[in-house]
Protein backbone atom coordinates (compact mmCIF):
# COMPACT_ATOMS: atom_id res chain seq x y z
CA UNK A 1 0.00 0.00 0.00
CA UNK A 2 2.75 2.21 1.10
CA UNK A 3 4.07 1.56 -1.85
CA UNK A 4 1.85 2.43 -4.18
CA UNK A 5 1.28 5.69 -2.66
CA UNK A 6 5.09 6.16 -3.00
CA UNK A 7 4.53 5.77 -6.73
CA UNK A 8 1.98 7.75 -7.14
CA UNK A 9 3.91 10.51 -5.31
CA UNK A 10 6.63 10.00 -7.99
CA UNK A 11 4.47 9.89 -10.95
CA UNK A 12 3.02 13.29 -10.52
CA UNK A 13 6.80 14.70 -9.38
CA UNK A 14 8.03 17.40 -11.10
CA UNK A 15 11.60 17.21 -12.38
CA UNK A 16 14.07 20.43 -11.43
CA UNK A 17 14.14 21.21 -14.82
CA UNK A 18 10.59 21.39 -15.49
CA UNK A 19 9.88 23.21 -12.59
CA UNK A 20 12.78 25.65 -13.78
CA UNK A 21 11.18 25.81 -16.56
CA UNK A 22 7.19 26.69 -15.21
CA UNK A 23 9.32 29.80 -12.92
CA UNK A 24 10.72 31.22 -15.93
CA UNK A 25 7.47 31.02 -17.72
CA UNK A 26 5.78 32.34 -15.57
CA UNK A 27 7.89 35.22 -14.91
CA UNK A 28 8.22 36.05 -18.92
CA UNK A 29 4.09 36.24 -18.17
CA UNK A 30 4.27 38.41 -15.47
CA UNK A 31 6.84 40.56 -17.44
CA UNK A 32 4.50 40.78 -20.40
CA UNK A 33 2.19 41.74 -18.33
CA UNK A 34 3.92 44.93 -16.90
CA UNK A 35 5.92 46.15 -19.92
CA UNK A 36 2.20 45.74 -21.94
CA UNK A 37 0.21 47.93 -19.32
CA UNK A 38 3.50 50.50 -18.45
CA UNK A 39 3.52 50.55 -22.18
CA UNK A 40 -0.39 52.22 -22.60
CA UNK A 41 0.12 54.17 -19.44
CA UNK A 42 2.90 56.08 -20.86
CA UNK A 43 1.85 56.31 -24.33
CA UNK A 44 -1.35 58.00 -23.23
CA UNK A 45 -0.30 59.49 -19.86
CA UNK A 46 -2.54 62.53 -20.20
CA UNK A 47 -5.55 60.39 -20.09
CA UNK A 48 -4.54 57.59 -17.61
CA UNK A 49 -3.65 60.86 -15.28
CA UNK A 50 -7.21 62.38 -16.07
CA UNK A 51 -8.96 59.37 -14.75
CA UNK A 52 -6.66 59.21 -11.73
CA UNK A 53 -7.92 62.70 -11.17
CA UNK A 54 -11.64 61.47 -11.26
CA UNK A 55 -10.73 58.78 -8.37
CA UNK A 56 -11.55 61.17 -5.28
CA UNK A 57 -9.41 58.72 -3.14
CA UNK A 58 -5.84 59.31 -4.95
CA UNK A 59 -6.65 62.57 -6.42
CA UNK A 60 -4.00 64.26 -4.52
CA UNK A 61 -1.31 62.23 -5.35
CA UNK A 62 -2.63 61.73 -9.02
CA UNK A 63 0.42 63.51 -10.54
CA UNK A 64 2.90 61.20 -8.69
CA UNK A 65 1.02 57.56 -8.65
CA UNK A 66 0.67 58.44 -12.80
CA UNK A 67 4.61 58.69 -13.24
CA UNK A 68 5.25 56.46 -9.97
CA UNK A 69 3.05 53.33 -11.42
CA UNK A 70 4.64 52.85 -14.78
CA UNK A 71 7.96 53.26 -13.44
CA UNK A 72 7.48 50.66 -11.28
CA UNK A 73 5.92 48.26 -13.53
CA UNK A 74 9.49 48.81 -15.25
CA UNK A 75 11.76 48.21 -12.76
CA UNK A 76 9.62 44.95 -12.01
CA UNK A 77 9.62 43.94 -15.18
CA UNK A 78 13.40 44.21 -15.44
CA UNK A 79 13.67 42.49 -12.12
CA UNK A 80 12.03 39.66 -13.69
CA UNK A 81 14.00 39.66 -16.93
CA UNK A 82 17.60 39.62 -14.90
CA UNK A 83 18.23 35.34 -13.83
CA UNK A 84 19.53 37.03 -10.19
CA UNK A 85 16.96 39.22 -9.66
CA UNK A 86 13.91 36.92 -10.35
CA UNK A 87 12.84 36.39 -6.78
CA UNK A 88 13.11 39.94 -5.59
CA UNK A 89 11.15 41.09 -9.05
CA UNK A 90 8.65 38.19 -8.25
CA UNK A 91 8.38 39.54 -4.32
CA UNK A 92 7.36 43.12 -5.85
CA UNK A 93 5.23 41.91 -8.26
CA UNK A 94 3.62 39.97 -5.63
CA UNK A 95 3.91 43.54 -4.40
CA UNK A 96 2.73 45.51 -6.90
CA UNK A 97 -0.73 43.69 -7.76
CA UNK A 98 -1.47 43.43 -4.10
CA UNK A 99 -1.63 47.50 -3.71
CA UNK A 100 -3.37 47.19 -7.46
CA UNK A 101 -6.07 44.89 -5.95
CA UNK A 102 -6.67 46.25 -2.56
CA UNK A 103 -7.35 50.06 -4.50
CA UNK A 104 -9.65 48.41 -6.52
CA UNK A 105 -11.52 46.79 -3.88
CA UNK A 106 -11.17 50.27 -1.63
CA UNK A 107 -12.42 51.96 -5.20
CA UNK A 108 -15.42 49.77 -5.85
CA UNK A 109 -16.14 50.27 -1.38
CA UNK A 110 -16.00 54.23 -1.82
CA UNK A 111 -16.06 55.62 -5.17
CA UNK A 112 -19.47 56.42 -6.87
CA UNK A 113 -18.24 56.03 -9.97
CA UNK A 114 -14.74 53.85 -11.61
CA UNK A 115 -12.87 55.02 -14.12
CA UNK A 116 -10.36 52.51 -15.38
CA UNK A 117 -6.90 53.57 -17.42
CA UNK A 118 -5.26 50.55 -16.61
CA UNK A 119 -3.71 50.01 -20.17
CA UNK A 120 -4.72 48.17 -23.36
CA UNK A 121 -7.16 45.45 -23.42
CA UNK A 122 -7.20 44.81 -19.76
CA UNK A 123 -9.14 47.99 -19.76
CA UNK A 124 -12.35 45.75 -21.44
CA UNK A 125 -12.70 44.09 -18.03
CA UNK A 126 -15.46 44.89 -15.69
CA UNK A 127 -14.06 45.78 -11.49
CA UNK A 128 -14.88 42.28 -10.67
CA UNK A 129 -13.15 40.43 -13.26
CA UNK A 130 -10.23 42.68 -12.52
CA UNK A 131 -10.06 41.63 -9.07
CA UNK A 132 -9.87 37.71 -10.06
CA UNK A 133 -7.29 38.97 -12.78
CA UNK A 134 -5.05 40.30 -10.54
CA UNK A 135 -5.58 37.34 -7.86
CA UNK A 136 -5.02 34.65 -11.12
CA UNK A 137 -1.28 36.58 -11.09
CA UNK A 138 -0.35 37.25 -7.44
CA UNK A 139 -1.45 32.70 -7.33
CA UNK A 140 0.87 31.70 -10.04
CA UNK A 141 3.97 34.44 -8.93
CA UNK A 142 3.30 32.38 -5.56
CA UNK A 143 3.38 29.12 -7.15
CA UNK A 144 6.91 30.05 -8.98
CA UNK A 145 8.02 31.40 -5.62
CA UNK A 146 7.22 28.26 -3.97
CA UNK A 147 9.12 26.22 -7.07
CA UNK A 148 12.08 28.28 -6.26
CA UNK A 149 11.84 27.48 -2.52
CA UNK A 150 11.57 23.65 -3.61
CA UNK A 151 14.60 23.86 -5.93
CA UNK A 152 16.87 25.57 -3.24
CA UNK A 153 15.79 23.53 -0.47
CA UNK A 154 16.28 19.90 -2.92
CA UNK A 155 20.16 21.43 -4.02
CA UNK A 156 20.98 21.86 -0.60
CA UNK A 157 19.59 18.34 0.01
CA UNK A 158 22.20 17.32 -2.23
CA UNK A 159 24.83 19.08 -0.71
CA UNK B 1 25.60 30.91 -21.57
CA UNK B 2 21.97 30.03 -20.17
CA UNK B 3 21.43 32.68 -18.30
CA UNK B 4 22.17 34.79 -21.38
CA UNK B 5 19.71 32.99 -23.47
CA UNK B 6 16.96 33.87 -20.85
CA UNK B 7 17.33 37.15 -21.14
CA UNK B 8 17.99 36.88 -24.48
CA UNK B 9 14.11 35.14 -24.98
CA UNK B 10 12.74 37.48 -22.38
CA UNK B 11 13.92 40.63 -24.15
CA UNK B 12 12.14 38.45 -27.33
CA UNK B 13 8.83 38.00 -24.84
CA UNK B 14 9.10 42.36 -23.77
CA UNK B 15 9.21 43.42 -27.44
CA UNK B 16 5.68 40.62 -28.31
CA UNK B 17 4.36 42.59 -24.90
CA UNK B 18 4.97 46.18 -26.18
CA UNK B 19 4.02 45.28 -29.29
CA UNK B 20 0.87 44.17 -28.35
CA UNK B 21 0.10 46.74 -26.16
CA UNK B 22 1.09 48.61 -29.54
CA UNK B 23 -1.89 47.41 -31.26
CA UNK B 24 -4.50 47.47 -28.55
CA UNK B 25 -3.66 51.14 -26.69
CA UNK B 26 -4.93 52.45 -30.28
CA UNK B 27 -8.19 54.20 -29.83
CA UNK B 28 -10.63 53.04 -32.26
CA UNK B 29 -12.52 56.27 -32.40
CA UNK B 30 -10.36 59.35 -32.04
CA UNK B 31 -11.24 63.04 -33.04
CA UNK B 32 -8.43 65.41 -33.01
CA UNK B 33 -8.96 68.81 -31.37
CA UNK B 34 -7.15 71.53 -33.36
CA UNK B 35 -8.59 74.45 -30.99
CA UNK B 36 -6.22 77.14 -29.07
CA UNK B 37 -6.03 76.16 -25.79
CA UNK B 38 -6.31 79.28 -23.43
CA UNK B 39 -5.18 79.29 -19.86
CA UNK B 40 -7.94 77.88 -17.26
CA UNK B 41 -9.50 76.69 -20.39
CA UNK B 42 -10.34 73.14 -20.98
CA UNK B 43 -7.76 71.18 -22.03
CA UNK B 44 -9.70 68.27 -23.29
CA UNK B 45 -11.81 68.06 -27.01
CA UNK B 46 -14.43 66.08 -25.25
CA UNK B 47 -16.54 65.80 -22.60
CA UNK B 48 -18.32 62.70 -21.39
CA UNK B 49 -21.09 61.85 -19.09
CA UNK B 50 -19.97 59.35 -17.34
CA UNK B 51 -22.76 59.14 -14.12
CA UNK B 52 -26.38 59.50 -15.67
CA UNK B 53 -27.77 63.25 -15.82
CA UNK B 54 -24.92 63.99 -12.90
CA UNK B 55 -21.42 63.99 -13.49
CA UNK B 56 -19.68 65.07 -16.98
CA UNK B 57 -15.87 64.16 -17.32
CA UNK B 58 -13.71 65.98 -19.88
CA UNK B 59 -11.83 63.27 -22.27
CA UNK B 60 -9.05 63.87 -24.53
CA UNK B 61 -10.75 61.22 -26.47
CA UNK B 62 -13.44 58.72 -26.78
CA UNK B 63 -14.91 55.24 -28.00
CA UNK B 64 -18.40 55.07 -29.23
CA UNK B 65 -18.23 51.24 -28.18
CA UNK B 66 -18.16 52.52 -24.65
CA UNK B 67 -21.56 53.83 -24.44
CA UNK B 68 -24.45 52.26 -22.77
CA UNK B 69 -28.04 52.77 -21.98
CA UNK B 70 -29.32 55.03 -19.50
CA UNK B 71 -32.10 57.02 -18.44
CA UNK B 72 -31.21 60.74 -19.05
CA UNK B 73 -31.66 63.26 -21.27
CA UNK B 74 -27.55 64.04 -22.25
CA UNK B 75 -25.87 62.38 -25.02
CA UNK B 76 -23.27 59.94 -24.37
CA UNK B 77 -20.70 62.62 -25.11
CA UNK B 78 -19.98 66.04 -26.23
CA UNK B 79 -17.36 67.82 -28.95
CA UNK B 80 -15.83 70.67 -27.23
CA UNK B 81 -16.19 73.39 -30.33
CA UNK B 82 -13.38 76.10 -30.76
CA UNK B 83 -15.66 78.12 -29.21
CA UNK B 84 -16.17 75.71 -26.28
CA UNK B 85 -12.54 75.70 -25.75
CA UNK B 86 -12.21 79.05 -25.22
CA UNK B 87 -15.13 79.49 -22.97
CA UNK B 88 -15.48 76.41 -21.23
CA UNK B 89 -13.38 76.43 -17.72
CA UNK B 90 -11.15 73.67 -17.04
CA UNK B 91 -12.59 71.41 -14.38
CA UNK B 92 -12.49 67.88 -13.34
CA UNK B 93 -15.93 67.39 -13.67
CA UNK B 94 -18.87 69.17 -15.07
CA UNK B 95 -22.46 68.96 -13.19
CA UNK B 96 -26.04 69.04 -15.18
CA UNK B 97 -26.17 72.67 -14.84
CA UNK B 98 -23.27 73.50 -15.86
CA UNK B 99 -23.77 71.34 -19.29
CA UNK B 100 -26.74 72.93 -19.08
CA UNK B 101 -25.33 76.61 -19.50
CA UNK B 102 -22.68 74.79 -22.04
CA UNK B 103 -25.33 73.73 -24.29
CA UNK B 104 -27.61 76.77 -24.05
CA UNK B 105 -24.92 79.11 -25.63
CA UNK B 106 -24.52 80.02 -29.63
CA UNK B 107 -22.26 79.79 -31.46
CA UNK B 108 -22.28 76.10 -30.17
CA UNK B 109 -20.11 75.19 -27.11
CA UNK B 110 -20.60 71.70 -27.05
CA UNK B 111 -21.89 69.18 -30.11
CA UNK B 112 -23.41 66.16 -28.99
CA UNK B 113 -22.01 62.94 -30.36
CA UNK B 114 -24.64 60.41 -31.56
CA UNK B 115 -27.98 59.78 -29.69
CA UNK B 116 -29.71 61.23 -26.10
CA UNK B 117 -29.84 58.64 -23.30
CA UNK B 118 -26.52 57.29 -23.32
CA UNK B 119 -23.78 56.85 -20.76
CA UNK B 120 -19.84 56.50 -20.96
CA UNK B 121 -18.09 53.87 -19.52
CA UNK B 122 -14.54 54.10 -19.74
Amino acid sequence: MESAITNIKSRFRISITTKEKIITAICWLCMALFIYTAYAKIVDHTRFLAGLTRVHLISGVAVFISYAVPISEIIVALLLLIPQTVKIGLYSFIAVMSTFTVYIISAMIWEPHLPCHCGGAIEKLSWGQHIWFNLAFIIIAIIALRLMQLITSFKNLRK
Amino acid sequence: MKNFRKIAFGLLVGALALGFSAFTSTHKLTRNTTFVKHAGMITEGFIAQTVAGNEFDPESSVDGDNCSDATTSYSCTYTVTSTGASNIPEKSSYTASDMNSYLSHSPAWLTANGSANKVYNP
